[in-house]
């Protein structure tokens, strides 16, 4: 790496920045709708890339810059008409400017790819005219020289100079290296941790005035962590911008006349997650030209335009990005990819019958399958969607997909909003803790280790469990971890066993864990690539305490429990199979609502905060509150259940954040009273709005609320306001 | 080696004396718990919290093949860091940063260590015996 003076490092990235946004601009000039600003555009930024380029003596890059400046202004004025091969070549001009620029990043010197066959091209397209001013274009190795391309006018040398004011309010960014976000994040992340270990502090003390200071501190970590988490967000459109350009080359070699288009380009991403969805997305894309459009001709003898669309969507939804991709095509071939699957051993003649549509679709995600009959050098090598799949789950996110036959197929990539800061429970297994990230916590359960044996199946050398209807292949993880067993039998034979339902990639199973500590939010740290390869970990984490805590990847710890196929093969079995009915143990929240003791699933739970009423917000009808980013729609429990009192809205509210399907609400308790783990035995089902029952807790009679149920008309009517 | 470094900085394996370039060395710190991660290479002894930043500690007896620390010992560790990495090597007792003569510098091929010799850089003479020194970005190599 060259030492750079601070001005030849700013226009570098200033350039590489502006010619990254020229793609789409460039490809723009093909439709006839997109008016004449896009030449402009293009034409300032190339011109200013030329003047500044001629200023530092880059005097090949600025020839080049010259020639592609040249055509633009034909081609402003009116005098030349975008067509193909103009705009083949204005995208060969990008290349060779982010080429030689890249080159003058890493070398410093303005050399390498002769310029002048791209020059001469440029050159050979513009309209001939009478006063031709052609800089003479320095020999592309030889040094510069007194034959400079032209002499430099005062207007070439300010980037500014010509541009309108709209392009000029730079004043209130700064720029910052990615390395000090870093770092700030980092500090951040300890600060969490600090204030994490704090909290448990002054809780057991219990001492008001210091739960007050520590309550404040907690809302300014909060909002804290929040702005910096702001810091690290990029919007998706720097990733939309080279998504035109390979769709073009894609329909060109595959025939297929294809419109782009795309939305919420503004929607916010954290910069990293941005680089590890570009492959996979583009892979994506690129399918969707390749196999999932057809030809023109097809199209029209199906009745559709034979241009196909390919629409690229972004928006946020309860606390993650969902983007979403869909085509205009003719849908899965189902017929096809069931044939593959019973080619391929991965399905029986049987399976491949029976399987619903949707199982179908899921196939294509399978290791090794491509749905392609012809393998094309675009997409199709057999590495395709199990790869996308993989890359999107390494980062936490998931891939769904659904298809119409003969009106297309949309792809929906959920992740979330960052990877530094997640909510984890926290377990342990033979005295090590872990951490287990909520998103793929289903339910808790609780067994006494003495009875553990009853509950437990073997089916086909895998110990399953009954639960919810059908079985749930139980992976232990001191065994799947291969962790010491030195607790003595007596010790064994005693307690509880903690069975936590997870899900990964569709698929159920329980974890057993000694223990579960409590849900936190945790800093994310990479592991190294020795520990990351083992397939078992995401990443580590400092507790509280100081101490270190693994990240469990469930994915990974299913692959290496090997149940993967069990589950596949239980799925088979119960369909056949009676549902049965036995009671788990639940771990539920004891709360206090209107002088009744309510319990809450604490699965449905995502954390417990305490928000002051100052903090809420009257969004429509709806009292709202800012959380993490989003506006979190509250509700008064004791209201939703028809009791008297709560709802005064006052005072430091204790607040149950909770997940209902896709939405996140806050519920307001007078009173967070206790976690228990129970069998819940109804005496008395349902018994009003949202409740699955009553039964008898700790000697008091306590309602069972079902969230799914008690939110169903409520957070409906309030998603607007979340919108 | 190209040129031998100005300064190193000493430590013992199993009572034998190697040294590591002062320039790749981020610090020294005494005994700290190891958070041991389950399934992982031999070669990595668990994790280390320095100072909130999580750090792979490896243990350098058996990257260098030499017989296993005792059970009760309590290693200290070398913090080196490149730009591929971090990472804590545990040994059994640091030294001292020393400025061997350039004289001292023995060449590569005569070294006694064979088996050992991609991680060995070169070895120099001291009063108290021959010290190998080891290379950093080798050993990083080793860990990714």
């Amino acid at each position: 790496m060259v030492q750079h003076d601070a001005i030849v490092k700013e226009f570098l990235q200033e350039s590489l920045e502006s010619i990254a946004q020229l793609e789409a601009r460039i490809l723009d000039l093909e439709d006839p709708s997109a008016g004449a600003s896009s030449v402009d555009a293009i034409f300032r930024s190339v011109h200013s890339i030329k003047g500044v380029a001629n200023h530092l003596e880059y005097l090949h890059l600025g020839a080049l810059a010259h020639a592609g400046e040249s055509l633009l202004s034909d081609l402003r004025d009116q005098r030349r008409v975008a067509d193909v091969e103009v705009v083949d070549a204005l995208l060969a001009l990008v290349d060779g400017l982010r080429a030689r620029l890249q080159t003058i990043a890493e070398s410093g010197v303005d050399a390498g790819q002769d310029l002048g066959g791209l020059i001469h091209r440029l050159k050979d397209l513009r309209v001939p005219s009478g006063d031709e001013t052609w800089a003479p274009v320095p020999q592309a190795e030889g040094p510069p020289d007194a034959q400079a391309p032209e002499p430099l006018s005062p207007e070439d040398v300010s980037p500014e100079a010509g541009e309108p004011a709209s392009e000029r309010t730079i004043a209130t960014r700064v720029r910052v290296d990615v390395e000090v976000l870093t770092s700030v994040m980092n500090l951040v992340g300890e600060l969490v941790l600090a204030r994490n270990r704090l909290r448990q502090v002054s809780l057991r003390l219990g001492n008001d005035t210091m739960l007050d200071g520590v309550g404040r501190l907690d809302r300014i970590t909060t909002e804290l962590q929040d702005a910096v988490m702001s810091t690290r967000m990029q919007p998706v459109g720097t990733l939309w911008d080279r998504l035109p350009r390979m769709v073009r080359t894609a329909a060109r070699t595959t025939g297929k006349q294809v419109r782009v288009h795309l939305e919420g380009g503004d929607t916010e991403l954290d910069r990293t997650l941005i680089e590890a969805i570009t492959d996979p997305l583009s892979h994506m894309v690129r399918n969707a030209v390749v196999h999932g459009l057809e030809l023109p001709e097809e199209r029209m003898r199906w009745g559709k335009p034979a241009e196909g669309t390919i629409a690229l969507s972004a928006h946020h939804e309860s606390g993650q990005v969902v983007i979403e991709l869909r085509d205009d095509g003719g849908g899965l071939p189902v017929d096809s990819i069931r044939r593959r699957a019973v080619e391929r051993g991965i399905w029986t003649e049987d399976k491949a019958r029976t399987a619903s549509d949707e199982q179908v679709w899921y196939l294509i995600f399978s290791p090794g399958f491509s749905t392609a009959d012809q393998v094309t050098e675009l997409a199709g090598r057999g590495v395709g969607m199990d790869v996308v799949r993989t890359h999107v789950e390494h980062i936490g996110g998931s891939v769904d997909v659904h298809s119409e036959s003969g009106e297309g197929t949309t792809f929906r990539i959920r992740i979330p909003l960052t990877l530094a800061i997640i909510s984890a429970l926290v377990i342990t297994c033979d005295g090590e803790r872990f951490a287990l990230p909520q998103d793929a916590l289903k339910k808790l359960l609780v067994v006494r280790r003495s009875e553990a044996q009853e509950q437990l199946e073997d089916f086909h050398g895998v110990q399953v469990m009954r639960f919810e209807g059908g079985l749930l292949p139980i992976v232990c993880l001191d065994e799947v971890l291969q962790l010491d067993c030195s607790d003595d039998q007596d010790e064994e034979e005693q307690g509880d066993l903690f069975i936590i339902v997870v899900e990964a990639r569709g698929r159920r199973y329980g974890l057993v864990a000694d223990a579960i500590e409590d849900t936190q939010e945790i800093v994310v740290k990479s592991l190294d690539p020795l520990l990351r390869n083992l397939g078992l970990y995401t990443g580590a984490t400092t507790l509280g305490d100081g101490s270190i805590a693994l990240i469990l990847d469930v994915m990974g710890l299913a692959r290496a429990a090997d149940i993967v196929a069990t589950s596949d093969a239980i799925g088979l079995a119960m369909a056949a199979a009676e549902p049965a009915a036995e009671v788990a143990e639940e771990a539920l929240l004891l709360t206090e609502v209107g002088g009744r003791r309510i319990a809450i699933p604490v699965a449905q739970i995502q954390r417990l905060e305490v928000i002051p009423a100052e903090q809420l917000e009257w969004g429509g009808s709806q009292h709202v509150v800012q959380f993490e980013r989003d506006l979190l729609p509250m509700f008064s429990l004791a209201e939703l259940l028809g009791l008297d009192g709560g709802g005064d809205w006052a005072g430091a509210l204790q607040v149950v954040i909770a997940r209902c399907g896709p939405h996140r609400v806050g519920l307001v308790v007078d009173e967070i009273l206790d976690i228990t783990h129970q069998a819940v035995d109804l005496k008395r089902e349902g018994g009003g709005a949202g409740l699955r029952g009553s039964t008898v807790l700790d000697g008091r009679v306590t309602d069972l609320v079902d969230l799914a149920l008690l939110l169903r008309g409520p957070v409906f009517k309030a998603d607007p306001v979340s919108a | 080696m190209n040129t031998p470094p100005r300064q190193v900085c000493t430590f013992t394996l199993h009572d034998r004396v190697f040294a590591l370039d002062v320039a790749g060395v981020r610090s020294v710190l005494p005994w700290k718990p190891v958070r041991r991660v389950p399934l992982a290479p031999d070669l990595v002894e668990g994790l280390m919290n320095l100072r909130g930043e999580i750090v792979m500690a490896v243990d350098l007896r058996v990257a260098l093949g030499l017989p296993p620390r005792p059970p009760d010992a309590r290693p200290m560790s070398v913090v080196i860091a490149t730009e591929s990495g971090v990472v804590g090597l545990l040994v059994d007792q640091v030294g001292n940063v020393e400025e061997p003569d350039p004289d001292a510098w023995e060449p590569i091929a005569a070294l006694p260590v064979q088996r050992d010799g991609v991680l060995i850089a070169g070895a120099f003479k001291t009063p108290g015996g021959l010290v190998l020194l080891l290379d950093s970005a080798e050993l990083l190599a080793l860990c990714s």
